[in-house]
């Protein structure tokens, strides 16, 4: 089993990843927060959430801290090229969430509408019925 | 150019972005050890105190919006999509607050989703509902694509003006909430304040600081993520963009009749506080963009077709 980097973008103890490893950590970097520029209360949204999924919680620097674990990591999917950075330089496996829907290769996203044709008819169904 | 003309120079120049590692404070303390998160409200602030050394003194400001899944199961459940679909446009309508907790992954879209077409007679009464969730999953997959470049205009602006034209800092009379403006103060204050804004408040907002200020968007957008709960940069700047005109046909504007028709009673729409948004739109249209061609005399009802893109 490996161990679950818990990032900004997957605060969920039901996320897909949770179940690919058998300890969870958060990484509380004050750093990356600053260069977000978040105020008070952005951080005291994280940390209520952080608190609530009850994930060990280590401060200082992501990479400094997950490269010291010395296991393999896994992580949910994110679009963030900060945490992208960090998973590409860890070699982090990657995990997706939920789907939402499914699109055609080739879609064009030029506009949301266009999108939305090819979107519609998975994001109208229920996950059960996927 | 004066010498202390704050506007870009060199509009091919990527505006300054978030990640800026020169100016990050002193490194805080790296505790290998594990540490326990308090969970009472005010333990826990003092505790993102110690942890984030960044803070000013003066940002004191929390919301009423609590983290976590227990408080966004009770969000959850309340969601009403039919009513949704009928009143999201108006300040006072029945909009979800789902959006801090979609934006770090609390609540997957495919949860929100299912819970909606879960609580409707008939899947179409979700489908308005289902499509505002649907432009959060646009804009991440631009932002998979885009990266750092989220920052960075589109297309060019279609307001008749260079984008080295806008300022390229962010006034201070509006970070404080102090415009003038009696309604773009009362938004700005709640966004403050609360850390969430109604959509249709967060275009008024935008398009007042595009086009009344001539300020560059992406200073609008870094505010919006210094306070919005649910603020990332794919929906955020992509939909400032938007307004801008520089990932969209034309520029979002709106004049008082507008504000005053999806505004409620707490919000202060009268005339006299607010005479810089009065006029007709194609008087509004020739004072914002003299450079463009006067708009036609169009008969222009306050219409929700230019509001597509909620933040539940």
């Amino acid at each position: 089993m490996a161990i679950v980097w818990v990032h900004i973008d997957a605060l969920d103890s039901d996320h897909p990843v949770m179940r690919r490893g058998d300890r969870a950590v958060f990484v509380w970097d004050a750093e990356d927060m600053e260069r977000r520029g978040w105020s008070l209360k952005r951080c005291l949204f994280v940390h209520e959430c952080v608190a609530e999924m009850g994930v060990e919680v280590i401060a200082g620097r992501t990479e400094e801290v997950l490269g010291g674990l010395g296991e393999p990591i896994v992580a949910a999917e994110t679009p963030d090229p900060a945490l992208k950075a960090i998973i590409k330089a860890l070699d982090i496996e990657t995990v997706p969430g939920k789907p939402f829907t499914a699109l055609p290769p080739g879609t064009d996203m030029g506009r949301f509408f266009r999108y939305w044709n090819q979107a519609k008819r998975s994001a109208m169904t229920h996950s059960f019925n996927q | 150019m004066l010498p202390n003309d704050t506007r870009r120079p060199n509009k091919k120049q990527p505006r300054a972005c978030p990640p800026r590692k020169h100016c990050v404070s002193a490194p805080a303390p790296i505790h290998n050890d594990p540490i326990t998160l308090e969970t009472s409200r005010d333990a826990a602030v003092a505790q993102v105190r110690a942890l984030c050394p960044h803070l000013a003194d003066d940002d004191t400001d929390v919301s009423p919006i609590r983290g976590g899944q227990v408080s966004a199961r009770d969000y959850l459940l309340a969601i009403d999509p039919v009513q949704y679909s009928r009143s999201r446009n108006h300040l006072d309508g029945a909009v979800t607050r789902l959006s801090p907790f979609i934006r770090h992954g609390v609540l997957s879209l495919a949860d929100v989703r299912d819970e909606a077409l879960s609580t409707v007679p008939a899947i179409k009464h979700a489908e308005k509902f289902v499509q505002q969730l649907a432009w959060r999953d646009y804009w991440q997959r631009h932002y998979a694509r885009l990266g750092e470049r989220i920052w960075e205009d589109i297309e060019p602006y279609k307001t008749g003006f260079e984008a080295s034209d806008y300022a390229a800092n962010f006034p201070t009379d509006i970070a404080r909430a102090e415009t003038g403006v009696a309604a773009i103060d009362h938004f700005l204050r709640q966004l403050i304040e609360t850390g969430w804004l109604h959509n249709h408040a967060r275009l008024y907002v935008a398009g007042y600081v595009c086009h009344w200020r001539k300020v560059a968007w992406q200073e609008g957008a870094r505010f919006f993520l210094k306070h919005l709960l649910d603020g990332d940069p794919a929906s955020n700047n992509l939909s400032w963009q938007w307004c801008a005109s520089t990932f969209s046909h034309k520029p979002y504007f709106f004049n008082l009749e507008n504000l005053q028709s999806f505004c409620g009673p707490d919000v202060d729409t009268n005339y006299k506080n607010n005479k810089a948004l009065a006029g007709s739109y194609e008087d509004l249209h020739a004072r914002l963009f003299p450079n463009l061609p006067p708009q036609e005399r169009q008969e222009r009802k306050p219409s929700t077709k230019r509001h597509k893109r909620a933040h539940h």
